[in-house]
């Protein structure tokens, strides 16, 4: 029996080693980007370089928070992204309960259509976006960035939504049908209520999605004070210097505030996606 | 198949069905009228595009047929940005399913401060790619970067020299840095199918004698196999799409090395101005993508009612 | 007869409406700015210059500006590396901006499209004298016009460390071969001789174009305009010949990939290295981040291929308008000729981090005077006089406004041909020719 205790302590041992590195993999930019915002201009540049600042120092963030164009910045991602994410919760339900639970003619084309529209490079849709929202007046709004990031998030949304949806079993509708629920009633009272998890994890993807989204944003907000943190920080490489004591200050602004909020909403999230959404 | 089980269902309830579907099918109203004018719109468009020469400098546009398509395959750059697309989507995906089934059962073995560590993990998921990819820059500079002191330390890295600025290195730094980014989301999903699998069956073959990678070998992973196939199909789309991260790493060098199509319908369209050259390559990276989701469906009961 | 009739009348409208123009610009040119006529007008204005200390001048000027009119101004900045998608973008739809300050790339880019005016109207108006002749030529569309109005304007020279000079005991290089020499002899392992840097987005391009000037190699005919560097390869060759060499033998092997921030910062804060090419502003860098160092700095002209210099890269940055009539059209006129004040020139060139020389001549002094120039007044007399006597060109644009000039900056040829011959991807012809390829193909479509 002694060599199974060894066999296990040795097993523990190397379980932890893992755990260690897994966290210096996971931490270690992010830590870097932190400790280097706290940095003044002539350590930045130090070689060989050091890992803690020898004086710390506030001076870009100060540079940062005193640009109120960050701030415009920092608002505008917050905003851009709770509309999309809203927008996804809605759309996304409303469709994968009309695809599931329901069925007519041109069900399966219009789920076929959703899957197909997740194949478009986002690349592809820069440049017609960009004549659309100019048709449309929407071109440099807040409006146009939201419209854009829905195109990347809704196709995925509503495919996790369906899968949920699908998990529901079909008998209570029925039921309801029978209580003389009709199926707004239906839709709303009992089977929102039941995919609650997944409504909110997809919400919550949506959200990351959006105020991680850089190539659409780019292309369609030229304001400064209309711009989102993603933009806004890509901006400061200029031709003459590159900045980087202010890109790692807002890097670690952009970074932490995600960080904090998943944190906070975790538990919806892995509750929606082990409630089984990918499982083919 | 659903439809004649309908059919027979709608003899008992009559008149009511027809009517009940009809609302249904108007909850699907919002997602249609949003696809056909921001979706379908932009894509046939953009057919429209790569039949033709246009270009965004002069603003001519001529009919030229299949001439784009011609092009692209006797470019012999496509063939190597065609094949860097490849490489980066194959080991992109392959890494970050292995890295997420291997911590999803580190973090699915039952032990103190199992949340924690489960939180902790899915931390990379959030960094939004800017940061990351510019925070990439600064430790890979060849001068000040931390990363290539310690390489150059080592000895792994000549002197005064960074990874990017290496053509085979520069694609395995993007590869991991995309691997990073995207490994919590497999890891999550494995984590949930491992919490699915039967106990019984496992213990019972820990009884009869199997050795654990006997068990997991003949009941975990055959049970993970569905699982496998979706995620792989989702992710290769959605890696092979992926502009952001090396757009900012690298910008597609050194060489051209790390250039995939992305990159290349980028720099096509806003580098050469060939916007219908562009919508060419486009086409094609959309249909090879098109054909994973026919696979996908193929296999998964998405579309079952 | 209708008809007619409304075509008499419209004519007559546009008749008396020119008439009234130049009373009404004759009117505001006394009174400094009378706002009233334009109360409640505004303009869109870009800008390259994404840089807090360039944007906040502009900005604040056009801001002025804009309150003496009684008009609106929305400033919106265009990083330098998404220049070319914005523009194409904006063209595409018909939303360019109304003014841009832009370089010399972007107003070609934007004189191909047709999306702006030409400005010999305003140019008079503010002093066509007042502009040193160089600018005007680049500016010079192939229809005799001229479609932006200069603001500022940069050389590229050496720029190296005195102290290492002196250190080894070496002179200002006067050829190709003593150049090399002199590079490789500073070239330690933690000091580098000179830096090549070869970033995809035009960094390349711009390193290779100021070695192929002073070898008298170009990529439009000088006096023809016709593209030429096909006729050229023999020449060209070399000079990529000599660009691996000076990478191989004396550049950091990192510099495959450096931009325009990586060199400065090597040369002006770090250190690390002892000569590089720029337009000046590592002083800033050197101000910002590492003051000692702004003293040890001078610069030289990168010498000819045998002493005898053909001729360098400058570059520079304009005011551009797009297309406008009428009244918007005096608006615009009114705003850019209130931009050109000695005073107003002096400050947005004082703004880049050094170097930058005001285009307008009546602002020369006030720039001379200031205390940072004043520091580098060898430089800045060298620099001046270079200006004014020897050749200069912009890449693409040798014999004025072309539209290859903004092909080159946008293309990422140069990245994939230069990079890849500096790590033996590729043989120093197979670069010209992926070049030439890429390029003649764009100008058979000019």
């Amino acid at each position: 029996m002694k060599n199974a205790r060894t066999k296990r302590y040795i097993s523990n041992i190397l379980i932890i080693l893992l755990i260690i590195a897994c966290v210096f993999m996971v931490g270690f930019p992010i830590v870097w980007m932190a400790l280097s915002s706290f940095k003044p201009g002539v350590e930045l540049f130090t070689i060989p370089p050091k890992i803690f600042p020898q004086n710390w120092s506030l001076e870009w963030y100060e540079q940062a928070l005193t640009n109120e164009n960050v701030i415009h910045y920092f608002l505008n991602s917050l905003f851009i992204a709770s509309t999309v994410m809203i927008i996804d919760m809605v759309i996304g339900s409303m469709t994968a309960y009309s695809l599931t639970r329901f069925s007519f003619r041109g069900r399966k084309l219009i789920l076929m259509c959703v899957l197909a529209a997740y194949c478009v490079p986002p690349i592809m849709l820069m440049l017609p976006m960009y004549r659309i929202m100019n048709m449309i007046q929407l071109s440099g709004s807040h409006a146009g960035v939201i419209i854009g990031h829905l195109t990347v998030t809704l196709p995925f949304s509503v495919w996790l939504m369906v899968s949920f949806f699908k998990k529901l079993p079909s008998g209570i509708d029925e039921a309801a049908v029978m209580d003389g629920a009709n199926e707004w009633q239906v839709f709303i009272k009992v089977d929102l209520p039941l995919c609650v998890p997944g409504v909110l994890s997809t919400g919550i993807m949506a959200f990351i999605m959006s105020w991680n989204e850089f190539l659409l944003s780019s292309v369609l907000v030229n304001k400064e004070n209309m711009k989102t943190l993603t933009v806004g920080i890509a901006n400061y490489i200029s031709s003459t210097h590159i900045d980087w004591g202010i890109i790692m200050s807002l890097g670690t602004m952009t970074t932490l505030p995600v960080i904090v909020l998943f944190a906070l909403v975790q538990k919806y999230f892995v509750e929606g996606m082990t409630a089984g959404a990918v499982k083919g | 198949m659903g439809l004649s089980k309908n059919s027979k269902r709608k003899c008992a309830v009559g008149g009511y069905k027809k009517k009940h579907s009809m609302i249904g099918m108007a909850f699907s109203i919002p997602i249609v009228i949003f696809l056909l004018v921001f979706v379908l719109y932009p894509v046939v468009y953009n057919i429209w595009l790569s039949f033709t020469n246009a270009s965004l400098m002069k603003g001519t546009s001529e009919f030229v047929g299949i001439d784009n398509y011609v092009r692209i395959f006797s470019n012999k750059l496509f063939k190597k940005y065609f094949w860097n697309t490849c490489v980066w989507t194959f080991w992109s995906v392959l890494g970050q399913l292995l890295l997420g089934l291997g911590l999803a059962l580190l973090i699915s073995r039952p032990m103190r401060g199992g949340t924690a560590l489960r939180s902790f993990l899915l931390i990379p998921y959030v960094v939004p790619a800017v940061a990351l990819a510019l925070v990439t820059k600064w430790i890979m500079n060849s001068d000040y970067g931390i990363v290539s002191y310690w390489l150059q330390q080592a000895g792994l890295l000549d002197g005064r020299q960074s990874l990017l600025a290496l053509q085979g290195p520069a694609m395995w730094v993007v590869i991991l840095l995309n691997i990073w980014r995207s490994y919590p989301f497999p890891m999550l999903i494995y984590w949930a199918a491992l919490k699915g699998i039967d106990r019984e069956i496992m213990e019972a073959a820990a009884v009869d004698g199997a050795s654990k990678w006997k068990i997991f070998r003949y009941i975990t992973l055959p049970e993970l196999k569905n699982t496998t196939i979706v995620l792989a199909v989702l992710r290769v789309i959605w890696t092979a799409t992926y502009y952001d991260l090396i757009y900012m790493v690298t910008g597609g060098g050194p060489a051209g090395s790390t250039t995939h199509l992305p990159i290349l319908i980028y720099q096509s369209s806003f580098g050469s101005f060939q916007i219908g050259y562009a919508s060419a390559i486009s086409m094609i990276l959309g249909a090879l993508m098109f054909i994973c989701i026919i696979f996908y469906v193929a296999k998964s009961d998405i579309a079952d009612s | 007869m209708v008809l007619a009739g409304v075509l008499v009348l419209s004519l007559a409208a546009c008749g008396t409406s020119k008439e009234d123009v130049p009373e009404d610009k004759e009117e505001n040119k006394e009174t400094e700015a009378d706002s009233g006529s334009y109360e409640g007008e505004s303009l869109v204005i870009w800008t390259n210059l994404t840089a807090d200390a360039q944007y906040e001048v502009l900005n604040k000027q056009f801001t002025e500006l804009a309150d003496e009119m009684g008009i609106e101004v929305s400033v919106e900045k265009v990083a330098f590396n998404e220049m070319y998608e914005k523009l194409s973008t904006a063209a595409a739809s018909g939303e360019v901006p109304d003014i841009m300050h832009t370089n010399f790339g972007g107003t070609a880019y934007l004189y191909a499209a047709e999306s702006i005016m030409p400005m010999d109207d305003i140019m008079n108006e503010i002093g066509a004298e007042d502009f040193s002749g160089a600018y005007k030529t680049v500016l010079t569309g192939s229809d005799g016009h001229i479609y932006g109005l200069p603001d500022w304007a940069m050389h590229t020279s050496v720029w190296y460390r005195k102290d290492i000079f002196e250190d080894n005991k070496i002179e200002i290089p006067q050829d190709w071969d003593e150049f090399l020499a002199a590079a490789e002899k500073m070239n330690t392992g933690e000091v580098s001789g000179f830096a090549v840097p070869l970033d995809g987005v035009q960094v390349a391009a711009q390193t290779l174009y100021e070695m192929m000037c002073s070898a008298g190699v170009y990529f439009m005919d000088p006096e023809t305009g016709e593209y030429c560097f096909d006729k050229e390869k023999d020449e060209a060759v070399k000079v990529i010949e000599y660009l691996v060499s000076l990478y191989q033998k004396a550049s950091p092997a990192g510099s495959l990939t450096w931009s325009w921030g990586d060199y400065r910062n090597a040369l002006a804060v770090t250190g690390t290295c002892a000569m590089t090419l720029d337009m000046g502003a590592v002083i800033g860098n050197a101000q910002e981040n590492n003051p000692d160092m702004t003293g040890k700095l001078g610069c030289f002209d990168f010498p000819g291929v045998d002493g005898k210099k053909e001729a360098s890269f400058g570059s520079g940055y304009c005011f551009v308008a797009s297309n406008q009539e009428g009244a918007r059209k005096n608006l615009v006129s009114d705003f850019l000729t209130a931009l050109y004040t000695p005073e107003r020139a002096a400050e947005r060139a004082l703004s880049r981090p050094m170097f930058a020389f005001p285009s307008y001549i009546p602002s020369f002094d006030l720039y001379r005077e200031n205390e940072k120039v004043a520091d580098f007044k060898a430089e800045v007399d060298y620099i001046f006089d270079q200006f004014e006597n020897s050749n200069w060109y912009w890449y693409g644009m040798e014999a004025g406004l072309s539209s290859m000039s903004a092909y080159i900056e946008s293309t990422t040829i140069f990245g994939e041909a230069l990079q890849g011959a500096c790590d033996g991807t590729y043989s120093a012809e197979e670069a010209y020719d992926l070049i030439n390829d890429d390029l003649a193909a764009f100008a058979a479509s000019m």
